[in-house]
């Protein structure tokens, strides 16, 4: 009775969206939907993604928009459950003002969404989550595109990070999910074919897990020289602080996935991060940029955030790659001249040369390549004593 | 039963042997029945205790199977608490596909304390089951309420819920929070199948049947027996679930468990044994004092007894009757010794009474016997005939007379039935006075008796009947209707041939008389006639008046004789004036006053010394002899000697006389001779002999009146000698 309730309202509720768009298809905005970890305390990654769609939604919509109408950005929070997103996805897909919903730093999230995401002919736009499997997805037509880092581009540059110190022996601490499943693979393959170096052992953690000094030091008493750590912000605290208290000599160079610039990782490790020989990787640094458009994009910044200081950019590739994603789907749908999403999806795949902020991108993707990115675009960075991301290396050698 | 019979007659003659065998039994019976009162009363109480001590047993056993299960329940529900708030779990429930690699393995190492068939999921909050257990009833129930609730509000619920195969599962629906935001963001969804939690408990407890059912209504919800259960009674025993917590239930439930209460499980033997030869030990005992006690007792009836014995073998009254000292057998011993007195007495009064009744019986006897014999010899020589027919209407008995007149055997007769019997009887008639039968005979007498028919046929009541035998038998048939017990009715028949036969001569006698009286009537009738009408001369007159006149006189002939004959016949004697008379003087008177025909010599008399005395009517007498020798004078026309003479003679050793005369006349043949008494009859055919025809009819009444004999010889031609025998005076 009560599930018959729901349904005749969400039924009615789906008449009364479809009213609305025939009425405002004419004149209405063009929504790109967000749909991510907003609610999740401290997290910063959601809100990342939303400034740097926005500052683009801003630049596109003061240059008169696309085929005539405003761009939109929404929000839907999930969480990070998938199920949540599952849930939004469907609402989103119910409204035709969508035209892709962006996700940000969750790829669990995404992989289970694959299937509901082709069953609805949705576009997925991936700034952050960089698990493989998620443009690799098997689906065809493939709705998912991503401008972002991938796994296996992450795995092998922290490994050759490793290797660069001299480290040929490291553990590896995963979460016990598919991110961390898809990461040791990749691990597992960069020691393989590229470094060849000997992963010790792997421990995996549960997200949740109150303490993993444990599996640190089972990884260390294997003869870890240093340790890759594939993880978010709030695992990264914890393990930042537990080695913190370890004696010095205890303490291995920490090479991290980037889900710890997710959230106030920073702030909370506070002086225990000071302890800790930590690198982390990333695509982007608005550090040391001068161009042009980096500079009309922090001005941009500033009117979403109220900031344009590059050092203070928080979770700055999120903004950098969802900046790039909402210029890309625009020329798409300029192209499509529709925002139909299988059109939009098409010409997607057949876009020209765009001036990106993270690189220039010749043709951004095709039908068979849905990362924009390469790993050329990877490089290791630290935290700064102000708690700005600085690359270790320049991103162009 | 056969083997069963004799021990029980052996027993009965036991008992009947002696008082003291009877008395002996009885209290043996009085013990055995003590016995088996205090026994089943004893073991009734037994029963009971023990009954009630299983039955306690039983309730303890179901308190024990409520705390398993309790407690059953309770670690699981711990356990699936302590794995919501897993981190492993919270990771499941944020990861994607493939979920199940590691929370299988870790469920499978957890130690889970469930059984295999109870299932646990990990649901995320649109109810997909996202990991579990591999277990059928590892799924999510998303369309429970409570499902529903725990999102809501995250508090840990519990129902029961039907699941495949009938079973009841005892379901807990825990919330998963996540830690970064506090919010519910999944269900882990608990199934314990409490049939397989049941299923271990009686093996366990060693009991028949665990079942759980509703508190409040007692509706069996999991029924579990054990495989060795009968389906033999069962007492049962119930203890309430969370008797702490009752708001863990959706409604109240109870453990009931069933198990097989034996009281006397094992007992029944050693108790049936000891009962059984204390209570035979006990009856012994009572046998032997039983016996011991009423011998002493019944010693003085053996001695009484003993006395009777005596007086019955012996007949002895005389006897000596013991005494005891008091009591009942006292008392018995002294109506014994009045009684035997009263025999005594008795005794010789009742020889008196037999005596006198015997010779009263043998009178009666006697006079039955005579009362036979005389029926006997009146049937024997009634000239009537008797039948007799019994109840059945057969023939029981036929006297001699019937059997005569029959010609019948009595064994043809005896025994056949009424209708037989009639056939028999009419076979034996001429066809024109057949035998009606008795049967109408009877109705014939029935209905006269009832006064129903007015006008009864008079031949059945009584009819005549002629048989075809020699002598052509006339009888008169009538039946008597009985009342007697084996005699219903009696058939008797007369013999009528005699009156019949008068009768028909006597119609022939008239008939003959008046035929004589004609002829000589019609002379007088037609000479008168012819001289009324005619004149004749004088000679001629003479003529005719004279032949009047003959007629006449021989009419008035005719007339007295047969008046003389009429009165003899009547009188039979009785107006004869009987005499002493000398047959000679007899003779003598009768030829001197003979007048002699014209032309005739005297009779000649060869008289006889000797006189013959008679006693005979004078008159009468000289009336017979005239008649004789008239008719020798006129049967001896051409004439010769007329002779008389006096015999004497013996007949029958009895002295008679005779008068003989003798004519040398005529004579008769011997058909004329034989027809020489019959009234109107004459030899003479021609008619020149003058004679009524009675004259020798006459003389026979008068002479076999006297007891006397007429005897008649003749030859044709030679002439007629009759003689005249009278019986000596």
């Amino acid at each position: 009775m009560n599930s018959r309730r729901t349904s005749l309202s969400s039924l009615l509720l789906a008449m009364a969206l479809a009213a609305l768009s025939a009425t405002a298809s004419a004149a209405g905005n063009i929504k790109i939907a967000i749909d991510a970890e907003f609610g999740i305390p401290n997290s910063t990654s959601a809100q990342a993604v939303r400034h740097g769609a926005q500052v683009a939604v801003n630049e596109i919509n003061a240059a008169g928009g696309v085929l005539g109408r405003k761009l939109e950005v929404i929000e839907r929070d999930n969480r990070a459950v998938p199920a949540r997103s599952l849930n939004n996805l469907r609402e989103l897909a119910a409204d035709p003002d969508v035209v892709a919903v962006m996700c940000a730093r969750y790829s669990p999230v995404v992989v289970e969404l694959l299937p509901e995401i082709h069953r609805l002919k949705m576009l997925m736009l991936d700034p952050w989550a960089a698990a493989d499997t998620i443009t690799d997805n098997n689906f065809s037509p493939n709705y998912v595109f991503r401008l972002s880092l991938r796994d296996s581009w992450a795995l092998q540059v922290m490994m050759r990070h490793a290797l660069k110190q001299g480290h040929r022996k490291v553990g590896i601490l995963l979460p016990n999910t598919e991110w961390g499943r898809s990461s040791l693979k990749a691990a597992e393959e960069t020691a393989a074919k590229d470094t060849k170096q000997d992963i010790v052992a792997a421990k995996w953690y549960n997200w949740g897990d109150a303490s993993l000094i444990e599996r640190y030091q089972a990884l260390r008493a294997a003869g870890a020289q240093s340790v890759i750590f594939v993880g978010n912000d709030k695992e990264g605290i914890i393990l930042i602080r537990e080695m913190a208290n370890l004696p010095p000599a205890q303490r291995l160079p920490l090479v991290a996935h980037w889900g710890i610039t997710g959230g106030p990782f920073f702030e909370q490790t506070g002086a225990a991060l000071k302890a800790v020989d930590l690198s982390v990787v990333q695509t982007y640094s608005f550090i040391g940029k001068t161009d042009k458009k980096t500079t009309s994009m922090l001005a941009g910044l500033k009117a979403v955030t109220g900031n344009d200081d590059p050092r203070k950019v928080v979770s700055p590739v999120g903004v950098a790659h969802a900046y790039d994603l909402v210029h890309l789907l625009a020329l798409a749908i300029k192209k499509a001249n529709t925002t139909d999403r299988s059109a939009v999806r098409q010409a997607l795949e057949n876009l020209g040369p765009y001036k990106g902020l993270v690189r220039p991108l010749d043709k951004p993707f095709t039908a068979k390549r849905h990362d924009a990115l390469s790993i050329n675009e990877v490089f290791m960075a630290r935290f700064a004593d102000d708690g700005a991301i600085e690359p270790i290396v320049k991103a162009k050698p | 039963m056969v083997s069963l019979q004799n021990p029980l007659n052996a027993l009965r003659r036991w008992r009947t042997s002696s008082l003291a065998n009877t008395f002996a039994l009885q209290a043996a019976f009085i013990a055995i029945a003590s016995i088996a009162v205090v026994a089943l009363m004893s073991l009734a109480v037994i029963y009971w205790v023990e009954a009630s001590t299983q039955h306690e047993r039983l309730q303890e056993k179901s308190g024990r199977v409520a705390e398993q299960l309790e407690a059953a329940i309770a670690v699981v529900e711990s356990s699936a608490t302590a794995l919501a708030k897993n981190p492993m779990f919270l990771t499941a429930l944020l990861d994607s596909e493939g979920r199940d690699s590691y929370v299988v393995p870790f469920l499978e190492n957890y130690n889970f304390p469930i059984a295999a068939a109870s299932g646990l999921a990990l649901c995320d909050i649109n109810g997909v089951r996202l990991a579990g257990t591999r277990s059928p009833l590892s799924v999510c129930r998303p369309d429970s309420a409570l499902f529903k609730q725990v999102m809501t509000d995250g508090e840990t619920l519990r129902e029961l819920a039907l699941l495949p195969g009938g079973h009841l599962g005892w379901t807990v629906y825990h919330s998963v929070v996540f830690g970064y935001t506090g919010t519910v963001e999944g269900v882990v969804v608990t199934q314990l199948d409490l049939h397989d939690i049941l299923t271990s408990v009686p093996k366990n407890l060693d009991l028949s049947g665990v079942a759980l059912q509703r508190g409040d209504s007692r509706e069996p919800l999991v029924d579990v027996q054990a495989p060795q259960a009968g389906s033999a009674s069962l007492q049962q025993a119930s203890t309430v679930l969370f008797k702490d917590q009752p708001q863990a239930l959706p409604y109240p439930l109870e453990v009931a468990v069933r198990d097989q209460l034996l009281p006397f499980e094992n007992k029944l033997l050693p108790l049936g044994l000891g009962y059984g030869l204390a209570g035979l030990l006990m009856v012994l005992l009572v046998i032997f004092w039983a016996r011991k006690v009423s011998r002493g007792l019944i010693a003085p009836l053996t001695d009484l007894t003993d006395s009777a014995h005596r007086v019955a073998q012996t007949g002895d009254l005389s006897i000596a009757v013991p005494q005891t000292s008091a009591g009942e057998v006292a008392q018995l011993a002294k109506a014994f010794e009045v009684m035997v007195n009263a025999v005594r007495i008795s005794e010789s009064s009742l020889e008196e009474k037999v005596a006198l009744r015997t010779r009263q019986l043998e009178q009666s006897q006697a006079a039955t016997r005579d009362r036979t014999e005389q029926l006997n010899a009146i049937f024997d020589v009634s000239p009537d005939g008797f039948v007799s027919f019994d109840a059945g209407l057969r023939v029981t008995f036929a006297n001699r007379a019937f059997l005569r007149m029959t010609g019948t055997e009595a064994g043809d007769i005896i025994g056949l039935n009424e209708a037989d019997f009639s056939s028999l009887l009419a076979s034996q008639c001429l066809p024109e006075t057949t035998f009606p039968g008795v049967a109408a005979l009877r109705a014939a007498r029935q209905n006269l008796r009832e006064g129903e028919a007015q006008e009864p046929p008079v031949k059945t009541r009584h009819c005549l009947i002629e048989l075809t035998g020699p002598g052509n038998r006339v009888l008169e048939v009538g039946v008597r209707l009985s009342q007697a017990e084996n005699v219903s009715q009696i058939l008797y028949l007369r013999d009528v041939t005699h009156e019949t036969e008068v009768d028909r001569m006597k119609s022939e006698f008239l008939s003959t008389a008046a035929h004589e009286l004609r002829t000589p009537m019609a002379s007088i009738y037609g000479y008168s006639e012819l001289l009324l009408m005619s004149a004749f001369n004088e000679e001629e007159r003479k003529e005719m008046l004279s032949t009047i006149f003959r007629q006449s006189e021989l009419m008035a002939a005719i007339i007295n004789e047969l008046l003389d004959l009429a009165r003899i016949e009547e009188r039979r004697g009785k107006d004869f004036v009987l005499e002493r008379l000398s047959l000679q003087a007899v003779v003598s008177d009768a030829v001197a006053g003979y007048k002699l025909p014209a032309g005739r010599a005297a009779p000649v008399v060869l008289a006889s010394d000797e006189t013959l005395l008679v006693r005979a009517d004078r008159q009468k007498l000289q009336q017979a002899l005239l008649n004789v020798i008239s008719n020798a004078y006129k049967y001896s026309p051409h004439g010769g000697t007329i002779s008389l003479s006096l015999l004497q003679e013996v007949h029958h050793s009895v002295g008679r006389y005779g008068i003989e005369v003798r004519d040398h006349g005529i004579g008769m043949r011997p058909e004329e001779l034989a027809r020489v008494f019959e009234r109107f009859y004459r030899a003479d055919s021609t008619g020149k002999i003058p004679g009524t025809g009675l004259g020798m009819s006459i003389v026979r009444e008068i002479i076999e009146i006297h007891g006397g004999e007429v005897r008649v010889a003749s030859q044709p031609g030679e002439g007629t000698t009759v003689t005249l025998w009278l019986p000596a005076a």
